[in-house]
């Protein structure tokens, strides 16, 4: 079931009515959303969730067994591998099997052998790289003694089925949720209609936004040849509906889970005014650049094996500049080849490794006088968009071959009518940034005064009914699918 | 615990090139200008180089402020 699907609204009341009516007890409420989270999950392919229940019990079993191991004196290490070995397996199967059988079929047949390729197509399972990753997280931390094993296999569950959660995240970590996971629920008007404001924000971003900007997107794609102007603007409006849509979702899923009593990981913070390359991954998409750092970019830098095998062959003596650019290219490449099997995820993952390791670089050279004056974040954020425009340029474009022949366009080339297209594009870009825009002032002057004012609920309850006017007029557009249920 | 403090306040001011920082164990990343997580590992290393020690990942993620740093290093040197 999508958040943007109108049975969803039934599906949450329902939920809503039996979680609080159950308030007497933290259990039997967990019990409820666990049931609920099932159900939600299930609702198009109910073999999915066996696939999540045993992605969950690996979890369950390893981090025990970790504790185990090393209460009495050994690393756990075992533990870890397994459930590193399980989830990565099955991440790895569901995602990259149909890859790898196309590239054997057509290695077989340029070396004139008939093949064919499988019949067995595999359909990746919404939202399991997401609480795989969770559950990993969750592991990895009991292993390192940051977080606690859980023995209370209820608790556990809620903590990896949450359905506000389960199908694109945010990833939560455990000492973040699990607390909240472990105690009672109850009824606070205030949380709820917060989070009854961000999920209706959330849906508009999602229905007017990110759903009437996508599919003139895709057009401009699909044709053969567009001008130079088309696909810049097409890019510009990708980057503005994919922000749209990822973080609509986000905003629907922490909204839903405010209501509920839950606190989720935040995602977003306003990605495009990022001063550089590091900021913008400390802005979007942060629950999974955050994992990414402390899972895989972390233990790069850090893991001697690294250091031994790696560093100092390669660079000839240790040197924190190089250690650190390796690890962030892999840590880069392993997102880019998270997002998908072609080749333009691994290619964008590279993009952002040489942008990274080239900002850092130009960075140290600056004078600091220059960087603490009032004119270099006017001067970065500006340059660092352009550089992520180019980045969801080569996101959206599968076939290389393609984005660089976009590159090269004569900019001034094109006929009347695509650069009447161009400007109905950018001028959609506009009016889909104007919204976004309109609500950082919101977020910033607007809602701290308002928080006191006597006006508070007037205004909150004119903003439902103006979203709730925009979901009902662009709803009819909306496809009900989220851009990350593919990853 | 002092000298280790005294010593990790030279490595902060060589990696973030200002003389003027000042640590206490209370320093955190949010008291100091560009200590953001790309710095951080820069930092772990340039301490890892002026101490001649070496940091496992777990160790150096979810540090607090400089008074949890400087116990992880005391516990590594003793």
């Amino acid at each position: 079931m999508s958040f943007v699907s109108p049975s969803f609204p039934a599906f949450f009341a329902v939920v809503f009515g039996i979680h609080y009516a159950l308030s007497w007890n933290h259990r039997a409420q967990s019990v409820a959303l666990i049931v609920a989270s099932l159900g939600f999950y299930g609702w198009v392919d109910t073999w999915m969730v066996g696939l999540l229940l045993g992605a969950a019990m690996l979890g369950y079993v390893s981090a025990l067994g970790v504790a185990a191991d090393q209460a009495k004196g050994r690393d756990g290490g075992r533990w870890l591998g397994l459930v590193l070995a399980g989830n990565v397996g099955t991440l790895c199967t569901f995602k990259y099997f149909n890859f790898f059988d196309r590239q054997i079929v057509a290695a077989l047949q340029a070396l004139g052998v008939q093949a064919n390729e499988s019949s067995l197509q595999l359909i990746l399972p919404i939202g399991l790289s997401f609480y795989t990753f969770q559950t990993l997280a969750y592991v990895i931390d009991v292993w390192r003694g940051h977080a606690q094993p859980k023995r209370d296999l209820i608790q556990y569950l809620l903590f990896v089925v949450f359905f506000c959660q389960l199908v694109a995240g945010p990833i939560n970590r455990a000492k973040q949720l699990m607390p909240q996971v472990e105690s009672v629920r109850r009824f606070d008007l205030t949380n709820v209609l917060s989070g009854l404001s961000l999920a209706l924000w959330g849906a508009v971003k999602k229905v007017m936004i990110a759903d009437t900007m996508s599919p003139y997107v895709d057009l401009i794609y699909a044709q053969p040849d567009p001008s130079w102007a088309m696909i810049w603007a097409a890019a510009l409006g990708f980057t503005v509906s994919v922000l749209a849509d990822f973080s609509g979702y986000t905003d629907l899923a922490r909204g839903s889970a405010r209501m509920l009593g839950f606190e989720l990981a935040d995602n977003f913070n306003h990605p495009y005014l990022a001063n550089g390359p590091a900021e913008f991954w400390n802005r979007w998409h942060m629950s999974f650049s955050t994992w990414l750092r402390d899972y895989v970019y972390m233990p790069a830098c850090f893991s001697p094996w690294v250091k031994r095998w790696i560093t100092v062959p390669f660079s000839g003596e240790w040197s924190p500049f190089w250690h650190t650019t390796r690890a962030l290219t892999l840590t880069m490449l392993v997102s880019g080849v998270w997002h998908g099997s072609t080749a333009n995820y691994v290619f964008w993952g590279g993009y952002y490794a040489a942008l990274g390791t080239v900002w850092t670089w130009v960075h140290s050279k600056v004078p600091k006088k220059l960087k603490k004056s009032r004119n270099w974040r006017p001067f970065t954020v500006p340059l660092m968009f352009m550089f992520t425009v180019v980045g969801m340029m080569i996101f959206r474009e599968p076939d290389i071959g393609r984005f660089f022949s976009h590159l090269v366009r004569n900019p001034f080339g094109g006929t009347a009518d695509q650069w009447v297209v161009a400007g109905g594009m950018l001028a959609m870009c506009a009016g889909g940034a104007a919204p976004l825009l309109l609500a950082l002032v919101w977020e910033r002057v607007v809602a701290p005064r308002l928080s006191t004012s006597p006006w508070a609920l007037p205004v909150r309850t004119t903003s439902w009914a103006v979203a709730l006017i925009l979901l009902v007029t662009f709803y009819r557009r909306s496809t009900g699918e989220f851009v990350y249920f593919q990853f | 615990m002092a000298d280790t403090l005294a010593r990790l306040t030279e490595v902060f001011h060589d990696v973030f090139d200002d003389d003027t920082i000042v640590l206490s164990r209370s320093t955190s990343a949010a008291d100091i200008d560009g200590w953001d997580s790309m710095m951080h590992v820069t930092l772990m290393m340039r301490i890892e180089q002026a101490f001649k020690l070496s940091f496992r990942s777990h160790e150096v993620t979810g540090l607090k402020n400089v008074g949890e740093l400087a116990d992880v290093i005391d516990r590594k040197l003793g």
